[in-house]
């Protein structure tokens, strides 16, 4: 499109100029297409069930009675899938050689840290049919003193994760005057570091997939991060080709893999021939 | 169970289960999925449409509860030679856009605000936007633009 621009306008003719975007008609007029609106022939769907506490343990869960309502495929819990990931999901951004990250499973097992941990998942032949299993997952939760305030949690008297001893996950020296280092470094203070970390796009799960009888999957969504993070449970980078119709809130993106992405691929392994879509973001939009 | 409603003047009459949702009614029984579900708990406003001419979720609403109702959604509101609504319009010329996954919503729930305050205060904009989110443009481009096509005299009330 630049050379284009630059046909039409020369390129003393943009730069410095104002340019009105080619892509708005379409997503103005509801005729972009989104990740959530493509129709995958026989694509299963996928819906999360997901923490309603910011800490608890996990005493429970009985999908017993999900498993039995229609166009139910499988439902699957934390414990059914212990064995089965090759490794906790990791951190983009290992900030300090020496950051401590908590071991965080696509699925929680026994305990669950923030407001929207997923605790299990319904695959089914629809994505009414998903959500309506999911609302029948039975989970028992013991509640635990949480960490919401971030001065409140430096101080370690409540801790975030059962298993870390602080809730620091690493250390950066301050310097003298962060407000100087800011203006002329563009680094930002410790409150707006710790907004930055809590990014989130409006629709994070925005994800399809669809294999093909190669063995290969075409990973419609989310792109570099996931598809590098992708690899321990399935298999290597390159089987995966990703493709970019719209995404939500490409503004500003996590850099962990998000736990849906994980159990996708479990639904992969859940002998969907053409692929599957997630549904449900409760919990995940942060305001 | 059988429900008809008027969307975007036409009429439609569509076999839904009790429990389907005004926006799976739209999206997936009529494929028009310029109305987009963000946060399914009615926080986003992305789903936002018109409904007898007033701003509703239709992630909040059952398919049921909109029988024999008019709905215009974002593919209903540009003129039928593909011209932009003068809101539409202000978004693009104000960049009041970017990843563009809220803007429907954004232009519906303004459809509905201009109706009821035609010429607004910024303030009142930013009051009347307060559900609907955006996670690209930080409002300020959202607000101009629905300022500018307050102000512009192209606004049919």
């Amino acid at each position: 499109m630049s050379a284009t621009v630059l046909e039409e306008h020369g390129a003393a003719g943009v730069v410095g100029t104002r340019m009105l975007r080619r892509e708005d008609p379409a997503l103005l007029s509801g005729e972009a297409r989104f990740v959530h609106d493509l129709v995958v022939p026989g694509a299963l769907h996928m819906a999360v069930v997901r923490s309603p506490y910011a800490h608890a343990r996990v005493m429970s869960v009985d999908v017993s009675a999900a498993l039995g309502m229609p166009g139910v495929v499988a439902a699957l819990t934390g414990a059914d899938l212990a064995g089965e990931w090759a490794s906790p999901m990791p951190c983009a951004w290992p900030v300090t050689a020496d950051m401590q990250s908590p071991k965080h499973l696509p699925l929680a097992l026994d305990e669950v840290c923030y407001v929207g941990d997923a605790v299990a998942v319904v695959l089914a032949r629809s994505g009414a049919e998903a959500q309506d299993a999911a609302a029948a997952v039975a989970v028992d939760y013991e509640e635990l003193p949480a960490a919401v305030d971030l001065e409140e949690a430096a101080r370690d008297d409540v801790l975030a994760h059962l298993d870390a001893p602080s809730n620091r996950a690493y250390t950066w020296e301050l310097v003298p005057d962060p407000e100087a280092v800011r203006r002329s470094a563009g680094q930002r203070p410790r409150e707006q570091e710790a907004q930055a970390g809590a990014e989130a796009a409006l629709r994070p799960d925005a994800r399809a997939q669809v294999g093909h009888r190669d063995g290969r999957v075409r990973h419609i969504g989310w792109a570099v991060l996931q598809q590098l993070q992708r690899g321990p449970r399935c298999g290597p980078v390159h089987t995966c080709r990703h493709l970019h119709p719209g995404l939500p809130g490409q503004a500003g993106g996590p850099d962990r893999r998000l736990p849906e992405a994980a159990e996708a691929d479990q639904g992969e392994q859940e002998g969907s021939p053409h692929g599957q879509v997630i549904h449900d973001t409760r919990g995940t939009l942060h305001g | 169970m059988q429900v008809t409603l008027t969307v975007n003047g036409r009429r439609a009459s569509i076999d839904v289960a009790p429990n389907t949702l005004l926006v799976q009614a739209l999206r997936e029984h009529l494929r028009l999925t310029g109305t987009h579900v963000g946060c399914d708990t009615a926080q986003c406003g992305a789903c936002t449409v018109l409904m007898n001419g007033d701003a509703v979720k239709s992630c909040n609403l059952l398919a049921a509860q909109a029988e024999g109702a008019e709905i215009t959604t974002i593919e209903g509101l540009a003129a039928a030679d593909g011209t932009l609504h003068p809101m539409q319009a202000a978004f693009k010329e104000c960049h009041g856009l970017q990843c563009g996954f809220c803007t429907p919503g954004m232009v519906m729930a303004v459809a509905s605000l201009l109706k009821e305050h035609p010429n607004p205060s910024e303030a009142e904009v930013r009051e009347g936007l307060e559900g609907n989110l955006c996670r690209c443009t930080g409002y300020h481009n959202i607000v101009q633009a629905v300022l500018a096509a307050a102000h512009s005299g192209e606004l049919v009330p």
